[in-house]
């Protein structure tokens, strides 16, 4: 983790209520992720920008939303957030086909594997962190090249 | 007896009566005319027997009476009575014609002779002219009698040349025919084979002269290789006896050695005390190649058809196998579709178990029991995370288990065999193996009815049922409803499985059974599917309806006896 304190959330939907309760326990004791958790994508996206969400892992095969419309259309309303697409054996095609459509961060098959699960997630996470890092430096900069400026114009109006 | 007429004439009243009276009283008709003129009238009418008369008579003597007289047909003879007696006279009278001469006076019985004597000699002149009549007309007859022999006898004449002329035309025209005929035509002795006879085909196809097969026997003629064909239709000739003929193939030799077959018509007829036989012979050599060759040919053609047929049915059942492959394959994928969510989750929880176990064991070696610190939240919030991986792990294995079982009952590889089966069970079970092509976007309706268990095999039924599904589910684009409905009706259990999806034209309804028809995308269907089902159905004993409206849905109903087809062995 780049930053201290920073408590990373992730957003997980899945119309199976199991998958949705395993993945949350298993966030729960091996990190300290704040965890979001939908059955319904409709209701996700609905709640899409009440929450920064750091990272979104989303089923593919859903009712009325698959998971690859539901990321591009999470896309759009979080664009930072990192995606990933657990998806089941019968759709991995699919899911493959439109992983370049998405911005796909990784997809896992299912069933998973817990380490590789949490691996994923921690580095998508250490990739998020860079990035807002990375922003954060910009803005600091961008912060001191302003201030800069300001003191540049009072040192102006001072000499002048 | 006939009174006999006499005509008096004479100009003298007292000759007149005297005689007359005389006349009468022998027993005469008599009549008297004083003038020739008057006598010659009277004579018309009253036709006398014989006439009375004076030569010397005013207006016309009796000389030039009788002259008159006899211009008349059949004249009566005349008696001339006179008194003069001169020779002259009498010759004259004579010579004209009359009977007698009596010279007055004369006695009465000189009369009555005259009279009767002219009478009788009339009578006989009578009669003497109806014999020579008569002669005549048999005369006649004779001569008509013998002009019809003579034009019987010449129509006879002319009928006999004529019916030799027709018979010397039919000789010639059978000898023409004989001669001309496209068959061989012998006439054989029965007794010893001899040839009697050959017309121009049979030199021509045997190869022999015309004397030279008439020094042969028929025998000398048969294929010596094939005698026992020659003997059986021998032996059926003679059987057949005489009139009837026998036909058959007979081998035959040519002079060259060549071996020709005819085809033969043969029947035994009686002539002049002999049996002969007319053979009839027909050169069919070339034909019963040809019939040959097209025996083996056919014989080839239908090994070549019965080979086709076996690949045929071999690759329909290779297609079958790779349908239910397919099936297969896509059922694999939606079985392990549906179990991976569970499965995963026991595999989460595992780990999470693992770890809330441990971290309680970590929290009891750093928080004996009793030290007084206020970490039970802690240990709270593990314990209901070990229970709900707990109650997860409960529903993930029952989801499984439901799946397994849901895959038993549907391959019921243990119940392969014919049996007494609730079609609701499959029904139920192929639903769950098609979850992962319904759920969410397709509601199930079930309707089930109270029906019978069936006489079925379960596990083909259920191929039909869960193909049924995946059409339905198929043909519903987005969100949708499938609607089975069950029912028994005439002895029958009914499955009416009916889709929301875009419909069937009515002009596909034939061919959607057809194998090889499909409307799906390359590589979605093998387009066997339904033909499959129909053949399942059908080796049910059943059959399957379709009723459908473009753009509204699709009723599949499938009509299965409750006593199952007759017993059959099993296919594939």
């Amino acid at each position: 983790m780049t930053e201290d304190n920073y408590r990373p959330t992730i957003l997980i939907v899945d119309d199976e209520e199991m998958v949705v309760t395993s993945l949350r326990n298993l966030f729960r004791l091996q990190t300290d992720y704040h965890i979001v958790t939908y059955n319904l994508p409709e209701k996700a996206l609905e709640d899409a920008g009440k929450v920064m969400v750091d990272l979104v892992i989303t089923d593919y095969l859903m009712p009325r939303i698959d998971g690859i419309s539901f990321l591009a259309r999470f896309k759009e309303i979080q664009p930072h957030a990192v995606r990933v697409l657990l998806t089941g054996y019968a759709d991995k095609e699919n899911a493959i086909k439109a992983i370049n459509h998405v911005g796909l961060y990784q997809y896992i098959e299912k069933p998973w594997d817990n380490e590789a699960l949490l691996m994923v997630v921690k580095n998508g996470l250490e990739k998020r962190g860079l990035l807002r890092a990375l922003e954060k430096k910009i803005a600091e900069l961008d912060q001191a090249h302003t201030s800069l400026k300001s003191i540049q114009t009072e040192l102006i109006k001072a000499f002048m | 007896m006939t009174q006999h007429r006499v005509l008096v004439v004479d100009d003298e009243e007292a000759a007149r009566y005297s005689i007359g009276k005389a006349l009468e009283a022998a027993g005469y008709a008599v009549e008297v005319a004083s003038t020739a003129g008057e006598a010659l009238k009277i004579q018309e009418s009253f036709n006398p027997d014989v006439i009375l008369t004076d030569i010397s008579m005013p207006e016309m003597n009796g000389i030039q009476f009788i002259q008159q007289l006899r211009a008349r047909p059949l004249p009566p003879p005349v008696i001339v009575v006179t008194a003069s007696h001169t020779y002259d006279i009498a010759v004259q009278s004579l010579r004209q014609g009359a009977a007698d001469y009596l010279t007055k006076p004369f006695d009465l019985e000189q009369l009555r002779n005259s009279v009767r004597r002219a009478i009788e000699r009339r009578q006989l002149k009578l009669e003497n002219l109806e014999y020579q009549r008569e002669l005549e007309e048999k005369n006649r007859r004779l001569q008509e009698a013998e002009e019809m022999l003579r034009k019987h006898a010449l129509e006879l004449e002319e009928r006999v040349q004529l019916g030799t002329q027709a018979l010397l035309e039919t000789e010639l025209r059978y000898r023409e025919l004989f001669n001309l005929a496209n068959d061989a035509i012998f006439t054989v002795d029965a007794a010893t084979g001899q040839i009697l006879e050959a017309n121009l085909q049979a030199e021509k196809l045997t190869g022999y002269s015309g004397e030279e097969l008439s020094n042969m026997k028929v025998q000398d003629l048969y294929s010596k290789q094939e005698l026992e064909r020659v003997a059986k239709f021998e032996s059926e000739l003679a059987k057949a006896g005489c009139g009837c003929g026998v036909t058959g193939d007979i081998p035959f030799r040519t002079r060259d050695g060549q071996r020709i077959v005819l085809n033969v018509s043969c029947s035994m007829i009686e002539m002049n005390a002999r049996q002969v036989i007319n053979l009839m012979g027909r050169d069919v050599t070339a034909i019963r190649e040809v019939e040959a060759e097209l025996a083996r040919y056919t014989q080839e053609l239908e090994q070549k058809f019965e080979e086709k047929k076996k690949q045929l049915l071999q690759s329909q059942s290779q297609l079958v196998q790779a349908e239910k492959m397919a099936a297969l394959g896509s059922l694999v994928a939606g079985v392990a579709h549906e179990i991976n969510n569970p499965l995963g989750s026991i595999n989460a929880n595992n780990d999470i178990l693992a770890l809330a176990f441990r971290k309680v064991q970590d929290f009891v070696r750093l928080h004996p029991p009793g030290d007084g610190t206020d970490a039970e939240q802690e240990l709270d919030e593990i314990r209901s995370i070990g229970k709900e991986a707990l109650q997860t792990n409960r529903m993930a294995c029952d989801r499984i288990l439901k799946i397994v079982r849901s895959l038993r009952n549907f391959a019921r590889l243990d119940e392969a065999e014919r049996k007494k089966a609730d079609i609701h069970e499959g029904i139920e079970s192929t639903i769950t193996l098609v979850a992962h092509e319904i759920k969410g976007r397709i509601r199930v309706t079930k309707e089930f009815g109270n029906v019978r268990e069936i006489e079925c095999y379960p596990n083909q039924l259920n191929q039909v049922f869960m193909n049924m599904l995946v059409n339905a589910s198929q043909a519903i684009e987005g969100e949708g409803e499938i609607r089975i409905r069950t029912w028994e009706q005439d002895n029958t259990v009914r499955v009416a499985i009916s889709d929301t999806g875009k419909g069937i034209p009515a002009e596909l309804y034939s061919k959607i059974f057809d194998p090889g028809f499909t409307t799906k995308k390359a590589g979605l269907g093998t387009g066997l599917g339904l033909s499959i089902c129909l053949r399942i159905v059908q080796d049910h004993g059943g059959r399957i309806e379709i009723e459908s409206q473009v753009g509204r849905g699709t009723t599949f109903t499938i009509i299965l006896p409750v006593e199952g087809a007759p017993e059959r062995k099993t296919n594939d």
